[in-house]
């Protein structure tokens, strides 16, 4: 015998299922206050969307005859009450709502119940004329599927005080099925399309396989766990990971958009970073655990990166 | 036995050559909520790393970002770690993090104290 809630609940995991089946993974299941096994099989697909958003970035493999990906925009404008005056047709597709649900409703009760306090929180701020500003909005939808959007919110300029209006970009990631050539074509030239996804869909692809891309995975793990190794040759890497030069060089700037030298290197100063803002370990002991052959070649590559020598930061950290 | 570090987040002390470390109830960590955990870490080390023993139980939430870099950066100046959590979606989300973010260094779940103590121990020379 199942409750109301528990139905409720299982229902937005079937629909997470079935969005996230879709190619769809911006969508999040509401957390209840339980600590359950249904609780766990919410947690566990909203990591697993997380995940696989960011693998399709790279691979397309849900459905592969969908290579594209674009950035949709829920846009709203609210008048000064913050009542819906109008809104891009996606936003009510995105929210699985008719559009005349959307109008004339006072906008906060889109939210779910943490983002209505955040957004309590904006409401004094706009009544300043030049208010802009970023923040993380959750959209509740009609079976407690959340949709996380990162927001842009504006005061539109007006003149005359009594009207003003207020202008909200909502940002995220939906696979679309019926789109066309055209639509993305659109999308670029607003410049709202990942530019990484559009080079790929011209280029070589070399990783044709999921075993292709285990082993550049693979890889990428090892010198994150080697970094103060210096580098083996190309050719030495991709025989001990069972794979060519080739394969392991384009492999791994398809996957990661860097070349394995690069990454290391970035991720060698990443890690020096870390270490300068946050311990007093003496900088010449950073470079070398950080697998720098030298001071200055360490000190030279840092202010490369971050535009400031390590020991500027170190004393900068010191006196925060 | 030494310095207790308190953020928003957890406490943080070290005890017997090993990192002990408590997060607060009802905590969900984002990237700045990780960023600030492996910096004030950091800071208690000193330059040593240790075998860290994580209590995760009040974990509600640890999103992408956060996880990822808890994998990468996190694993800075950790010669392990051993995490303590309550069945059954706090042992989920470690479970997941372990097996899906991959972290740098030896990372286990633990759903009782002993165990993990045990782990971490055999990381001490």
């Amino acid at each position: 015998m199942k409750s109301e809630k528990e139905k409720e609940r299982i229902d937005s995991i079937n629909r997470m299922i079935i969005e996230m089946a879709s190619g769809n993974f911006s969508y999040q299941v509401e957390r209840s206050g339980h600590d359950d096994e249904l609780e766990t099989l919410a947690v566990l697909l909203n990591m697993m969307a997380e995940e696989m958003r960011e693998s399709f970035h790279h691979q397309g493999f849900v459905n592969p005859r969908r290579i594209y990906r674009h950035i949709a925009q829920m846009t709203f404008i609210l008048d000064q009450k913050f009542k819906i005056q109008t809104f891009n047709n996606l936003t009510a597709e995105i929210l699985f709502l008719q559009p005349d649900e959307l109008l004339g409703i006072h906008f906060p009760e889109l939210l779910t119940e943490d983002s209505k306090m955040v957004w309590k929180n904006l409401e004094p701020d706009l009544e300043n004329n030049t208010f802009n500003k970023t923040v993380h909005l959750d959209f509740q939808t009609p079976d407690s599927l959340i949709v996380p959007a990162f927001c842009s919110v504006s005061l539109l300029f007006n003149a005359n005080e009594d009207s003003k209006k207020i202008i909200i970009t909502a940002l995220q990631t939906v696979v679309q099925s019926k789109e066309t050539e055209a639509v993305l074509q659109k999308a670029i030239q607003n410049g709202k399309v990942d530019q990484k996804v559009r080079k790929k869909a011209g280029k070589l692809r070399v990783l044709r396989r999921e075993s292709d891309v285990a082993k550049i995975r693979e890889v990428y793990l090892y010198i994150l766990k080697n970094l103060d190794e210096p580098l083996l040759s190309l050719k030495e890497l991709a025989h001990s990971f069972g794979t060519n030069e080739f394969k392991l060089k384009y492999g791994f700037k398809e996957l990661y958009n860097t070349s394995i030298f690069r990454f290391q290197t970035d991720e060698r100063l990443n890690k020096a970073s870390l270490l300068v803002q946050n311990s007093e370990m003496p900088l010449k002991t950073i470079a070398s655990i950080t697998g720098f052959k030298s001071f200055p070649h360490f000190s030279k590559a840092f202010k490369m990166k971050f535009g400031y020598n390590p020991s500027d930061l170190r004393k900068a950290s010191r006196k925060k | 036995m030494g310095d207790l570090i308190e953020n928003e987040f957890a406490k943080f002390w070290i005890g017997d050559g090993i990192l002990y470390f408590v997060y607060k109830p009802h905590i969900i960590v984002d990237l700045k909520a990780a960023e600030k955990i492996v910096a004030d870490r950091l800071k208690l080390q000193n330059e040593k790393a240790y075998p860290i023993f994580c209590d995760t139980r009040g974990i509600k939430d640890v999103n992408k970002e956060a996880r990822d870099y808890l994998a990468k950066e996190g694993s800075t100046l950790a010669i392990a770690v051993g995490f303590l959590v309550d069945f059954p979606v706090n042992e989920a989300i470690a479970q997941f993090y372990v097996k899906t973010n991959k972290p740098l260094v030896p990372t286990e779940v633990f759903t009782n104290k002993d165990e993990a103590m045990d782990f971490l121990k055999s990381f001490l020379h």
